[in-house]
Order: structure tokens, then sequence, then C-alpha cells
């Protein structure tokens, strides 16, 4: 009987070390009630309005310190004094397992921000509303206030179901310092990929720890640009699978020449244990490809903030290419309060709010002529080649799943870039894996 | 029907208060977990197609999963972590166990030194201990190089990779062990340590002859639930190990996978048979344990 009860016993352990992999997270959710409860607390007090007050959930990703969204929340309700929005902050990681739940259980945020990403699969399902037609709110408004390449991957059949908010390029980031000291000019336009190796070289110090260049494996700051500067594709204008493109081949071993062929950068191992940014601002690298969102990281922190600058990423054997990504505001289709979700979406990607987002330095806001209120809050530095790179840029990679093939792009790349498969078998593995995966999207 | 013979009324009351009291807890037992379990299994045979739309497809899942090599290889890393971790950090909280629980002076500080991972959250060891594994700037490295031996890639190599984060899964989970293994050595009477030493035994033969049969049915749960923690290992892996890391092949665990299909890749059903693949082999390994637990525990 003991043996009997006791292997009972091991049984619902062994189950209860499932149950954690299906809970939810009740936290949240109270979180929630007690700023609506404050919410009606406030609205009660308020007795000389007596105006019947919509409240609105507006969801990011972000760590909930982001001072921008809380000074344009509070422009918008000083203008709307009907409508109340809830700021929601989630962390990246969590953000798309938190929407996609939300969007099955009925619960979405009224407004939130979209990422190309993920986009095109809550449009398939009928989850946004479309946002191109909000002239019978702001008059100004119109989809050819954004540049072309940020509205872009949010049309789909021509409607719009989301706002620009912001956009981002990639930059090549140089250590002054480290120029100066060995006499060599800086990076400019006119750079190739010759040219940034022969300098790599020149300022490589190993005795004093000092490489030429960060190599570090990254899709968007790194790969995706010289995959394109190459004149390969991951994923080609047509939607297949470009990988096993000798061209997409070259732009991968530009990354293993520069570790491990002309030796002028880290190795993948020293970059897992110390991230590049980390060594880029502690004065360990003299250059590498950064996107446009670390200029705030960087330019607060007193280790390198008078130290270093921008400027274009160099060209390729093919051409000069960058990738560009933007962000936008949606609305989601379950929404009740559909007209103050306009109104809010509509201020969002107004100029009045995206240059307040400029002021305090963030990314860079879409909305045209505001990039230049950014470009102003880092004038100690060349950051209009952020905005001049536009040129050239190219959209990232996507297709209607994206998720299902980037994580196996990411495990190839790791692999090749640390050299343990070589440039081509590991493409060509890769490429089969992808053929598969898009065929399935069919 | 004959068995309702032999209770009287009052014994059927009793069980009808006896199944009330534990009804509660059954009830948690069979929604929080056998309900989880069955979805689970349900979820194993679909396809997911995004938003709660899932598409039956039979057994594919689990054709797939026996052909991928990627989840081998997590199963051969998840039993290695296994067999490092399990009878090390069983063997050294039994010692200290019994260290702490003899007449030493400062036996509270000791115990509390020892209990102290266990308050602590793993994302936090896992950070500070990857801090100290730095191969550049890290703590470890700094006094073997004071010894002189050259510096170890301790996160990043793939033959250390794995190893580095058995010492973290060991050391963290050793107060635990020992509290529960305290329990079974203060059950112990005194009087049979008293015996022995007046026929003369030894330290070590008290321990082999009296303390080790005694505490068996304590050291067989540290044992079994050991294994299944380990077989479950996630969250080290996951703080530790990048997805740059280039060793990450060669230290990812099966519920690493499982977090990797369900959550990042979102095939739901994929991740699903992983998991219920993990479930059978914990319960192969906990069925071996109990037919081999006749030739070693010792029931009162």
């Amino acid at each position: 009987m003991k043996r009997i009860i006791s292997l009972l016993l091991v049984l619902v352990m062994a189950m209860a070390s499932f149950a954690g992999c299906a809970s939810d997270k009740p936290t949240e959710k109270t979180k929630e009630e007690t700023t609506k409860e404050e919410v009606k607390k406030d609205t009660t007090k308020d007795k000389e309005e007596p105006v019947e007050v919509s409240e609105i959930r507006y969801a990011y990703w972000g760590d909930g310190n982001e001072d921008f969204v809380k000074a344009i929340v509070e422009a918008f309700e000083a203008k709307n004094p009907d409508v109340k929005v809830i700021i929601e902050a989630l962390p990246w990681s969590e953000y798309w397992t938190k929407l996609e739940a939300s969007a099955m259980g009925g619960a979405m945020p009224d407004v939130f921000i979209h990422h190309p990403k993920y986009i095109e699969q809550y449009v398939d399902n009928n989850l946004l509303v479309p946002v191109d037609d909000l002239n019978d709110i702001d008059p100004n408004f119109s989809l050819d206030n954004y540049p072309e390449a940020t509205v872009a991957p949010f049309l789909f059949d021509g409607t719009a179901y989301g706002l620009p908010k912001d956009f981002d390029t990639i930059g090549l980031f140089y250590n002054k310092e480290i120029f100066d000291a060995a006499g060599v000019p800086y990076p400019d336009s006119t750079w190739d990929w010759d040219k940034l190796v022969e300098v790599a070289k020149q300022l490589t110090d190993k005795e004093n720890d000092i490489y030429g260049y960060g190599a570090y494996i990254t899709p968007q700051q790194g790969y995706y640009n010289t995959i394109m500067q190459a004149g390969g594709y991951l994923i080609t204008p047509e939607g297949k699978s470009g990988a096993a493109m000798p061209e997409t081949m070259a732009g991968m071993q530009y990354w293993v020449d520069m570790i491990y062929t002309h030796e002028v950068s880290p190795t993948p191992e020293q970059f897992a244990d110390t991230e590049a940014k980390q060594m880029f601002a502690s004065g360990k690298l003299a250059m590498m490809f950064a996107g446009s969102w670390n200029m705030n990281n960087f330019a607060q922190n007193e280790d390198i903030a008078d130290k270093f600058d921008v400027a274009e990423l160099p060209a390729g054997p093919a051409q000069k290419a960058v990738m560009t990504n933007s962000i936008c505001f949606s609305i989601a289709k379950s929404t009740e309060e559909l007209e103050a979700a306009r109104r809010f979406v509509a201020f969002l990607a107004s100029e009045e709010s995206q240059s307040i987002e400029a002021a305090f330095g963030g990314a860079i806001p879409a909305f045209q002529g505001t990039a230049s209120k950014w470009v102003e809050t880092y004038s100690d530095y060349n950051a209009q080649i952020f905005i001049d790179s536009l040129e050239f840029a190219y959209p990232l990679p996507r297709t209607k799943n994206t998720n299902k093939w980037y994580s196996v792009v990411k495990d190839y790349a790791r692999l090749i870039i640390s050299n343990q498969v070589s440039v081509e078998e590991g493409c060509t593995k890769l490429n089969e894996e992808m053929e598969a995966i898009l065929a399935e999207e069919q | 029907m004959t068995k309702d013979l032999k209770y009287s009324k009052l014994d059927k009351s009793r069980f009808k208060w006896g199944y009330i009291m534990v009804a509660p807890t059954m009830l948690g037992l069979l929604i929080l977990n056998l309900w989880p379990l069955m979805q689970s299994f349900w979820l194993s045979l679909n396809k997911n197609l995004g938003f709660n739309n899932y598409k039956y497809i039979g057994s594919d899942n689990y054709i797939k999963m026996f052909s991928d090599s990627t989840i081998w290889q997590a199963i051969g890393n998840t039993l290695v972590f296994t067999i490092i971790t399990v009878p090390l950090a069983v063997f050294i909280s039994l010692i200290l166990a019994s260290l702490v629980n003899s007449k030493i002076k400062g036996k509270g500080i000791y115990r509390t030194i020892y209990f102290l991972p266990m308050v602590v959250a793993p994302a936090a060891i896992a950070m500070v201990w990857k801090w100290m594994f730095n191969a550049d700037y890290g703590i470890i490295n700094y006094l073997l190089g004071t010894l002189g031996i050259d510096p170890v890639r301790w996160l990043t190599n793939p033959s250390t990779a794995l190893l580095s984060v058995s010492i973290v899964a060991i050391w963290g989970q050793l107060g635990y062990r020992m509290i529960i293994l305290m329990a079974g050595l203060n059950s112990i009477p005194n009087s049979y340590y008293e015996a022995a030493q007046i026929d003369g035994a030894s330290a070590i033969k008290q321990f082999r002859h009296i303390t080790l049969p005694l505490v068996s049915p304590t050291l067989f749960f540290v044992v079994i639930t050991g294994f299944m923690n380990a077989i479950k290992q996630f969250d080290i892996v996951y703080m530790m190990i990048e997805d740059v890391n280039p060793a990450l092949q060669h230290a990812q665990t099966i519920l690493y996978l499982y977090f990797e299909e369900a959550f990042v890749k979102n095939n739901k059903g994929y991740a699903s048979a992983i998991v219920m693949f993990t479930f059978v082999i914990i319960m192969i390994i906990t069925g071996i344990q109990f037919v081999l637990q006749k030739k070693w525990v010792h029931y009162e």
C-alpha cells in the first residue's frame, strides 16, 4: 500500500511539473483593474465636467519608464478631456505572447504599436481596423506625411492598417579616439568593404586588447545589411528563399572573414561573454555596425559620449545598402471605443506628438520633418547619416510567418559566423529549411 | 457490494469527511495538472495555424520529432546534465547535511549559508554566475590566472558550457536537498549511535551501517525529485547561454527547445509533442528507480 501511495505521489509530482507551462499571469490583470479604479475616482472628482469619459488602453513594448509616452498621452488628454488613456508597457519578449493571447481572448488593447514582422497575421485574421481615413478628425491627415518606406510595411491591398510611429536605419559607429591615436582619417560615405578592412587592420592592436572592428552576430544590425550590399537576398522580391544565392553567401562570408581571415574582430565566443556594445562603450572596438536607436544609450554614457561618432555603412561589392524598419500604431477591431481610439491614433501620428518624441531623442519619428528635430537632439554627432541612408535603404526581409524562419536563420548565422560550419554548407542547409517553411505558408 | 458490509455507519461517515477534506486538493490537481496534461496531448496531435486555430494532423509532430537531430542532441545534453548534477548534488548535500547535523560550532550560520541560494531568484543566481564565468573579466579565470592556469572560456566553449551550467545548478539546489535530508537524519534515534559507539564502531562505519540505511527513504525522495528537476532544466540554461553563444547547440536542454518552439516560433503543436516525450522520459526513469529502490531503500 505504501508503495502504491508513493507511486501515486510521484505521478502527481511529475504532472505538477507541467502545470507551470499552461498557467496565466493573473497579476497583470489586477494592475489594470486598480488603474481603472483610480481613473474612476479621478473622474468623479471633476464635478464641473459632467462629460462621459471613454477609457482606452494603449499598449507598447518598453520598460514602462518611457517619459515621452507619458508626455504624449498628457498632451492628448489635455486636448481631449473626454478620453482617458491607460498606458500598458510590456517588455518586447512578452509583448507578442500577450497580444496574441489577448486577441484570442477578445481582450486586446484598443490602441497598440505593431511591427512589420507580425502585422500580416493580424490583418489576415481580421483583427485590425483600417486607419487611412482619419481626415474627419485631422484635416491635415494624409499618408503622404510619412516617408514611403515607413508606410509600405503596413499597407495591404492599398489599405493602411497602421500609421508610422518611427523608423530606424543602421550606421557605422566609430571611436574617434582610436582613429586619432593611429592618425587615420574618420570613415565617410565613400568607404567600401575593402577600405573598412584596410583601416580595421591598421587600428587593431591586440596587445592592448583593441580591435579595429566588431563583427558580432546580429541580423538587423549585421548580416542582413551585408547580404544586401553583396547583392543577395534572404527573401527574394518574389517571396522565395534566397539563402543559397552566391551573393547571399558573400554577405555571410564578410563576417567570417572579419573574424578568422583578417582577424580584426573579437570572436563570437568573446562577444557571448561581453556584448559588442559594451566593448564599444569601453573603448575596445574602433568600429561596428549598430542601429540608430543606440544613439540614446551612447550619448548618455559618459565613458563614450564625447569619443564616438557615426558614418554611413560602407558600400558592398554590389551596392550601397542598409536595413530600415518602421513601427506603427494600430487599432484593434474589437475596440468598443472606436471613436476615441481613432482620435488617439490620429494624435499619435500627428506632427505635434512625433515632435515631442523627437525632443526626447528615442527613435527617429516618422512624420515628414520631425526627423530633423531628432537630428538636432544629437547635434554633437553626424546623426544626419541615419536619415540620408534612407536613399539606399531596404525593409527587413519578411513573409507572412516571419518568425518561423527567422529563428532558423539566427541558428545558422550563429553556426556560420562562429565557423562551426562553412558558409556554403550552412547557407545550403538554411535554404532547404527555409524553402520547406515558406512552402507551408502558401 | 460485499465490501459495504465490512464498514459500519460511523466508518462511512468518516470516509465521507475524508473525501470532503481531500476534495480541494484533488480538484486542484485535476484542473491544474491533469487537464493541462490532456490538453498538451491533444495539442501534440495538432498544428497551430495561429490565433488558436488548430488543424488535426495525427502523429505528424511525433514523426517529425523523432527524425529531428536537434531534438536528439538536446536529449543527450539533458541526460548528460542529469548524470552530472543529480549524483553529485545528492552526494554533496548528504555530506553537508550530516556535517551541519553533527555537534559543531556555528551550525546555524552554516545552515543559513547553505540554504541562502534557495531564497534567491534563479535568474539572479544565473546572472551573478554568468559574470563570474566571464572569460575575460570573470573572477574564476582571475583566480585561475593567479595559479598560472590559462583562462577557460567557460560558457562559450562547447566542452565546458554544459559543465558550467551544471555547477550552477548543483550549487543552487544544495540548500533545498540539504534541508530535506536533515529532516531525515533528525528522525534517526540517537540510541543507535550510542550503541554503535559502545561497540566501538568508527564514524565512517556508523555512517554506512546506521545513517545510510535509515535515511534511505528520504534519500530516495531527493534522488527521484532530483532526476525530475534535472530533466526539466530550463531557467539556468536560458539565462546563461544566449542565442548568439556558439556553444548553444551543446548546452540546450529539451525544455529549452520546448520554449523555443512554443513561444518563439509559435509551433505550439510541435512543442507539445516535445513536452509529451519529456513526460514519457521522466516516467521511464522514475519507473526504473522504483524497481531499483527495492535493492537499497529500507522502510522501517
